[in-house]
C-alpha cells in the first residue's frame, strides 16, 4: 500500500517560522489517513522515517520567496551539517544512502515567512500561503487515494 | 602597526548562529580572536505576563535539540512557586526523560557533528568531511549513531508524545503516567546502545591517539569548573547541590543550593556579542571564568553510581594525573561518550524500578511563592531558570540562565589558544579554520536553533583589516 507523510518544520513561537507547524496541523485535521509528523528541524533519524514512504511532503517557512513555491527534492550527499537539523535533500540522500531507500516523491513546499519575531501570530500575509498550501497538499495526494 | 581581522561566520556544525574573528598583526602574529555571538533572544521578554502553567511549553521552544532541559528545569522553577515536593514517581519520570535528552544530545554531537573531523580528518575534503563521507567510511557507525539518538528521542516521545517541545513536566509533577508496555518496549533497546556507547568509546581511543599532536592544543588551560553532584558527591543531573572546582582540583565551593546560584555567579556582557558571559563573583570577571558540562561534571563528581560508567571514570581521570583535573577541552568528547554510557546504564536501572510505574505523578498546588528558581544539568551544562509570578500566576519576570553561556569565557579562551597555534595570517585553509571551529565544537554549543526559516544561515568568511576594510570574503 502507497503511503504518504507530511512533516511540518517550525517554531511556533517565532511567528511566521511557525508555518510548517500550522501547515501540519491543519493537514492532519483534512488528511485523516495522511502520516504527519511536525518538528522542530530536520534531524538525521528522520531518514529512516521517510525511507518507509512513496511521497514525502516537507513544509517549511521561507525567507527567501514571496509566493508559495513548491519543488521537487532532489537527494543530495554533498551538504555539510549545519548545526543540528539537516536540509531536505539531505535527508532523503541519507535515507537513500543508509536504508537503500528513498520516496518514488518528495516534495518540499516553502511557505513565504515575513516575520520570525517573538509571537505565535502568523503574519497575514504567511497565514494565508498556509492555508493555499494545504490546497497543494491535496493535489499531490490525488494518486494516493485509492490507497489511502 | 598594520593589523588585519580574519572572520569565521558562521560557525559551522554548532548549534545556532556565530562568528570567529581573528586579528593578526602585519606578520601574521595572532594578536586577539573573539567568539561572537549573533542570535539574540527574547525569550525572557517573551515570557512576561504568561502564565505559569504555560512556561514549560514556552521554554522549551527555546531550544530544538535539548528542549525537554528547558521543560525539566523550568518544572522545578514551578514546584519552588507552587512549594511542593513531587511524587517519587514523577522525580523518577523527570530523571528518565533527562537522561533521555543527554543521550539524544550528545549522539548528536558525537556521531554527526565532530566524528566527520576525527574519522576523516581535519584536512579532508570539506565536500566529504559530513556525515555522508563517515557513512563512506564507516556506514555501520553512522547507523549506530542515528539509532542511539533515535533512541533518547524514542523515551522522550513515550513518555511525552512527542520528539520535541513536549508539554510532559509541569510543575508539581508530570502529566502523565508511565506504563510497562512503554517500560518493556525501551527495555529491548538497551543491548543494542549499551553495544554502541561501548563501541563509541573504544573509537574515541583511537581518536585520541591518531589526534595526539593536536589535542594539547584544544582549549588547554585551567579554569573552574562548576556543576551539579549528589550528596554523596556522585554524578549528578536532575538534583544535588552545585560544586566549584579549581583547575588544581581542589574543592573551592561545595554543597551550595542552586536556589543561591545568583550570589556566587555573576553575567558580564561585552559589545561585541549577545551572548553574556557568566564568571565565578568571589574571583571577578575573566579570573572567575569556569566550564561547565560533560568535562566539568566528570571533573567534579566523586564517582558515578553505574559499572561501566564508572570504570571509563577512572580512565578519564589518569589523564590528568593525581594533582590536576582534566584541563583540556578536547575531552569534552570523551566525557560525552561516558555520559552516554551512564546514561543508558541509569536509564536500565530506572526502568527496572517499580516505582517507575506508579500512578501518584502530580502534586497539585496553587501559587505559595511569587518567586522560584529551578535548575538541572543539561547536556551542555548548568541550566537555571528563575521566575517571578505574582498571586494569579503571571510571570512578572524571567532569568534563564544557560549553558553554552557559562563557558563563553572559555569558548574564546579556547578560540584564542587555537588561532595562536595553527594560523600564521597568510595560509588560512580551510583545515586550519575547521580546527578552531572544532574548538568550539568541543563545547557542544547551543547558540539559538529556534528559529529554522529556510533562507537563515548564510556561510562565509570574510577577512578585513584594522580600519574593517575587506579584503577576502569566501563563502562555501
Amino acid at each position: 500500500m502507497k503511503k504518504a507523510l507530511l512533516i511540518g518544520v517550525g517554531n511556533t513561537v517565532r511567528g511566521d517560522d511557525g508555518a510548517g507547524i500550522h501547515a501540519a496541523e491543519k493537514a492532519r485535521a483534512r488528511f485523516p489517513h495522511l502520516d504527519v509528523l511536525a518538528v522542530h528541524g530536520l534531524s538525521p533519524e528522520l531518514a529512516e522515517t521517510v525511507s518507509g514512504y512513496d511521497l514525502v511532503i516537507i513544509v517549511d517557512a521561507s525567507l527567501v520567496t514571496d509566493t508559495l513555491r513548491a519543488s521537487e527534492i532532489v537527494p543530495s550527499t554533498a551538504e555539510r551539517i549545519q548545526s543540528h537539523e539537516m536540509s531536505p535533500a539531505g535527508i532523503l540522500g541519507l535515507a537513500a544512502t543508509l536504508y537503500n531507500h528513498r520516496p518514488s516523491r518528495a516534495v518540499l513546499l516553502e511557505i513565504p515567512a515575513v516575520s520570525c519575531a517573538f509571537t505565535e501570530e502568523l503574519s497575514a500575509l504567511t497565514a494565508g500561503q498556509v492555508e493555499a498550501c494545504l490546497e497543494v497538499v491535496a493535489g499531490y495526494l490525488v494518486p494516493f487515494q485509492p490507497d489511502l | 602597526m598594520s593589523t588585519s581581522t580574519i572572520t569565521i561566520s558562521p560557525v559551522t556544525r554548532i548549534e545556532g548562529h556565530a562568528k570567529i574573528t581573528i586579528q593578526v598583526d602585519e606578520k601574521g602574529a595572532v594578536t586577539d580572536a573573539r567568539f561572537h555571538v549573533n542570535e539574540f533572544r527574547g525569550f525572557e521578554k517573551f515570557c512576561e505576563g504568561r502564565v505559569l502553567w504555560e512556561m514549560g511549553g514556552i521554554t522549551s521552544r527555546i531550544c530544538g535539540i535539548c528542549p525537554t532541559s528547558h521543560l525539566v528545569t523550568s518544572a522545578k522553577a514551578g514546584d519552588a512557586i507552587l512549594a511542593v515536593t513531587i511524587p517519587p514517581t514523577a522525580e523518577k519520570l523527570r530523571r528518565l526523560i533527562t537522561l533521555a535528552q543527554w543521550l539524544q544530545s550528545h549522539a548528536l554531537s558525537f556521531f554527526h557533528l565532530s566524528s566527520p573531523d576525527f574519522l576523516l580528518g581535519f584536512d579532508a575534503d570539506p565536500a566529504k568531511r559530513n556525515i555522508f563521507g563517515l557513512i563512506a567510511h564507516d556506514k555501520e557507525f553512522a547507523k549506530r549513531g542515528i539509532r542511539l539518538r533515535k533512541f533518547g528521542q524514542e523515551i522522550i516521545e513515550v513518555l511525552g508524545s512527542r520528539k520535541i517541545h513536549t508539554p510532559w513536566a509541569v510543575a508539581g509533577g508530570v502529566r502523565e503516567p508511565f506504563d510497562a508496555v512503554k517500560r518493556d518496549y525501551l527495555l529491548n533497546w538497551i543491548p543494542e546502545v549499551r553495544a554502541t556507547a561501548l563501541m563509541a568509546l573504544e573509537t574515541m581511543k583511537h581518536i585520541h591517539v591518531t589526534f595526539a599532536k593536536d589535542i594539547p592544543n584544544y582549549g588547554n588551560f585551567r579554569s573552574l569548573w562548576v556543576g551539579l553532584v549528589a550528596d554523596d558527591g556522585a554524578l549528578e543531573y536532575y538534583g544535588g547541590t552545585l560544586r566549584v572546582m579549581d583547575g588544581a582540583g581542589n574543592i573551592i565551593a561545595d554543597k551550595i543550593d542552586p536556589t543561591h546560584y545568583a550570589e556566587y555567579f555573576g553575567e558580564a556582557t561585552e559589545e561585541w556579542s549577545y551572548l553574556k558571559f557568566p564568571y565565578y563573583k568571589p574571583l571577578g570577571y575573566q579570573k572567575g571564568m569556569y566550564r561547565v558540562g560533560p568535562l566539568a561534571r566528570m571533573n567534579i563528581c566523586d564517582y558515578i553510581d553505574t559499572p561501566l560508567a564508572e570504570a571509563e571514570r577512572k580512565l578519564f581521570r589518569a589523564i590528568a594525573g593525581e594533582a590536576d583535573t582534566v584541563n583540556n577541552s578536547f575531552y569534552y568528547h570523551y566525557a560525552r561518550l561516558i555520559e552516554i554510557l551512564f546514561s543508558v546504564e541509569k536509564i536500565e536501572m530506572l526502568l527496572h524500578d517499580p516505582e517507575l510505574l506508579g500512578t501518584n505523578i502530580r502534586a497539585k498546588a496553587m501559587i505559595n511563592n511569587t518567586h522560584g528558581i529551578g535548575a538541572s544539568e543539561a547536556p551542555r551544562g548548568t541550566l537555571f531558570h528563575e521566575y517571578w509570578v505574582n498571586e494569579d500566576a503571571l510571570i512578572q519576570k524571567v532569568n534563564l540562565v544557560i549553558a553554552t553561556a557559562q563557558n563563553n569565557l572559555a569558548m574564546n579562551r579556547t578560540v584564542r589558544q587555537l588561532a595562536m597555534q595553527y594560523l600564521d595570517g597568510t595560509k588560512v585553509t580551510e583545515g586550519i579554520l575547521n580546527r578552531i571551529e572544532a574548538g568550539i565544537r568541543c563545547f557542544d554549543p547551543c547558540l539559538s536553533c529556534s528559529t529554522h526559516a529556510i533562507g537563515a544561515m548564510p556561510m562565509h568568511v570574510q577577512v578585513v583589516d584594522a580600519e574593517h576594510r575587506l579584503l577576502c570574503d569566501v563563502r562555501r
